[in-house]
């Protein structure tokens, strides 16, 4: 449904997008994971054709998105990480005005967009001016717009951003809605967790460049093994810390209060053999214990460092 | 035919805002204690000498037709230069731009609900220009050229008021630089014709020369009134009331005397070129503001074509492929 290739944009010297290279199936759902700046409302962006890319392909369901934007326009639903609203529309008024500049008018349009307005559990808003709903409640609203022309290709950035623990449910039910109707759908978040519930596909961004990428179930293995290990020594912690830097499966060694706290990808009998190293050197062991690999841990993990996409 | 959902859009936004009925309330004002003050001073002037010039009451029709040139002028920038600069506040013309409706087609939308909103101005007025019809002397076709001419000028600053609410992301910025704009037409042309006649002036006098007495020879430049749409509307409201030229008047009272001969075999057609000169110039901003929103088209062709001028073989191999880009930046 959607290939980038090789896709960037630069701004001066900095790097929005560095040789991006994504297939989306349809009917997937994709979770696209980053800081601020990682690149993602910029990807987004050009998919959508409100900003041009510096270099690089897109296509979408096999039309090439730089060249045939009209066809193009029809075939995505495109729902921004900020949007406003007209204060004096109804909720109604202001669905089929989005309606019509896709030709959809009159009886249908009306149709269409109570069908819509049911969808997002917003029909009893109909009559109510926009400015007076709730931001969950603008935030279905806009998804609905964005649903007017029946798209197939559905790009949310960060739909349920703002919103309270409600709200957030509520959309992501609606989002898990779409997909099991054969949408394909591009979401942006923050937070790895939240979109590993509803998405087929994650993908996570940092510095423009996509540093992983696969199905909820992959990501969740390689979190699974990316596990700080504590371990608590009675006397030598100097000595401790030098034995586990020493470890190639260790990443990273921080003391926080007694514990010696590593990162570490090795598996139990690598974990052992640590062990067994430290008393060999007659260091005495308190306590040792592995913290459960999580989503979060994983992508802070693979997101740490400098935010931005700057090249010297 | 279908509307043009942006003017559908903006015309119910419009008519739902207090903003419109205020906004006419003054205007109706403004209007109606001109005409009466107008109006007191000429037959306050009877009651003293004990005669009236029924004549000059006509006059009360042209004070209230530069009123409301002057106000619409005015009031144009306020509806058309946070048109487009609105929609990117409120962050709206993403939206727009996914939609497959065309930048002219929301520029054109945005416009044409301002022309609507200035006819119902001009209608509104309609009462306090019908003063002017008390003494008679003022006949129906005035009242439809005085439109027709507003509506051109009405046009074209609504014109300038997109396009630089199309350049500009402040409403208020793009406000004041609409006003600068239409100023630059209005007052810039007349400087530049005098700046010019200054000049010719000082050359005369520095050569020892002596000012002809039917004025100095400045050509054609004095065409250059053509782009004042103000002139245009003069000649337009002259030529119904005197059935002579106000161009004409214009060029030969002025101190460019009868020297500006050959642009006076022009006058009597003045406001019709006028008028035209105003809408084409409306309709370039036009396509100038459209071309502003659709800068990913623009920018688009650029890198499909390798653009025209100034691009070195270099820069187009680097469009084509961004991995030379990425290798020069990396060395």
């Amino acid at each position: 449904m959607l290939k980038i290739e090789h896709l960037c944009k630069r701004f001066g010297s900095f790097y929005a997008v560095d040789d991006l290279n994504l297939h989306i199936s349809k009917g997937e759902i994709f979770g696209f994971v980053g800081h601020n700046g990682a690149g993602k409302t910029t990807t987004m962006k050009i998919t959508a054709g409100l900003i041009t890319a510096t270099g690089g392909n897109i296509y979408i369901d096999g039309t090439d998105a730089f060249k045939d934007r009209k066809k193009i326009k029809r075939k995505i639903g495109y729902m921004p990480d900020f949007f406003g609203v007209y204060d004096n529309l109804k909720a109604i008024e202001y669905m089929e005005f989005y309606a019509s500049m896709y030709g959809i008018t009159g009886k249908k349009a009306r149709e269409t967009c109570m069908e819509l307005m049911e969808l997002v559990n917003l029909s009893d808003k109909a009559d109510a001016y926009v400015d007076s709903l709730s931001r969950g409640m603008k935030q279905r609203l806009c998804l609905a717009r964005s649903l007017v022309h029946n798209p197939e290709l559905l790009i949310l950035d960060e739909p349920a951003s703002g919103l309270d623990p409600r709200a957030r449910f509520e959309m992501k039910e609606i989002l898990k809605n779409l997909g099991s109707m054969g949408k394909t759908i591009i979401i942006s978040s923050h937070i790895l967790p939240e979109l590993a519930d509803m998405c087929d596909t994650i993908g996570i961004m940092q510095k423009g460049k996509l540093i992983m990428h696969g199905t909820v179930e992959e990501i969740q293995m390689k979190a699974l093994h990316a596990k700080p290990l504590h371990v608590r020594v009675l006397d030598r912690q100097e000595d401790a810390v030098r034995i586990l830097k020493e470890d190639p499966h260790t990443r990273r060694v921080s003391v926080r209060e007694d514990d010696l706290v590593a990162d570490y990808t090795g598996d139990d009998m690598d974990t052992a053999r640590l062990l067994q190293r430290l008393m060999a050197q007659d260091i005495l062991i308190e306590s040792y214990y592995k913290e459960k690999g999580n989503l979060e841990s994983l992508f802070l993990e693979l997101t740490s460092g400098d935010e931005g996409g700057e090249k010297s | 035919m279908k509307a043009n959902p942006i003017l559908k859009k903006e015309l119910v936004l419009g008519a739902r805002s207090i903003k419109l009925p205020l906004a006419l309330l003054f205007y109706s004002a403004c209007l109606s204690v001109t005409a009466l003050v107008t109006l007191d001073g000429m037959t306050g002037f009877g009651q003293v000498y004990r005669e009236i010039e029924y004549e000059t009451l006509t006059s009360i029709f042209l004070v209230l037709a530069y009123m409301q040139l002057f106000m619409i002028c005015v009031i144009i920038p306020v509806l058309t230069a946070g048109s487009i600069a609105g929609e990117r506040e409120r962050q709206t013309l993403d939206i727009m731009l996914t939609a497959p409706i065309s930048p002219l087609s929301i520029v054109l939308g945005k416009l044409f609900s301002a022309m609507c909103n200035i006819f119902l101005f001009v209608i509104s007025s309609l009462p306090a220009m019908a003063i002017a019809f008390l003494y008679g002397g003022i006949r129906w076709e005035y009242l439809l050229i005085f439109m027709v001419s507003i509506m051109c000028i009405a046009f074209f600053s609504g014109a300038i008021g997109i396009w630089c609410s199309s350049i500009y992301k402040k409403t208020i910025v793009s406000v004041i630089m609409t006003m600068i704009v239409e100023l630059a037409f209005f007052l810039g042309t007349i400087l530049i014709l005098l700046g010019y006649y200054y000049i010719k002036y000082e050359r005369i006098l520095e050569t020892g020369g002596t000012i002809p007495a039917n004025g100095i020879d400045v050509g054609w430049v004095p065409a250059i009134l053509l782009l004042n749409p103000a002139v245009g509307f003069t000649d337009a409201i002259y030529t119904a009331y005197t059935g002579s030229s106000g161009a004409e008047m214009i060029l030969k009272n002025s101190f460019f005397g009868n020297a500006a001969s050959g642009l006076v075999k022009i006058c009597p057609w003045w406001s019709w070129i006028s008028m035209g000169v105003t809408i084409l110039l409306g309709i370039g901003f036009v396509m100038l503001a459209a071309g502003r929103i659709d800068s990913v088209r623009r920018r688009e062709k650029h890198r499909n074509t390798g653009h025209k001028a100034g691009r070195s073989k270099k820069q187009k191999r680097k469009e084509q492929d961004p991995h030379e880009s990425l290798k020069e930046i990396q060395q």
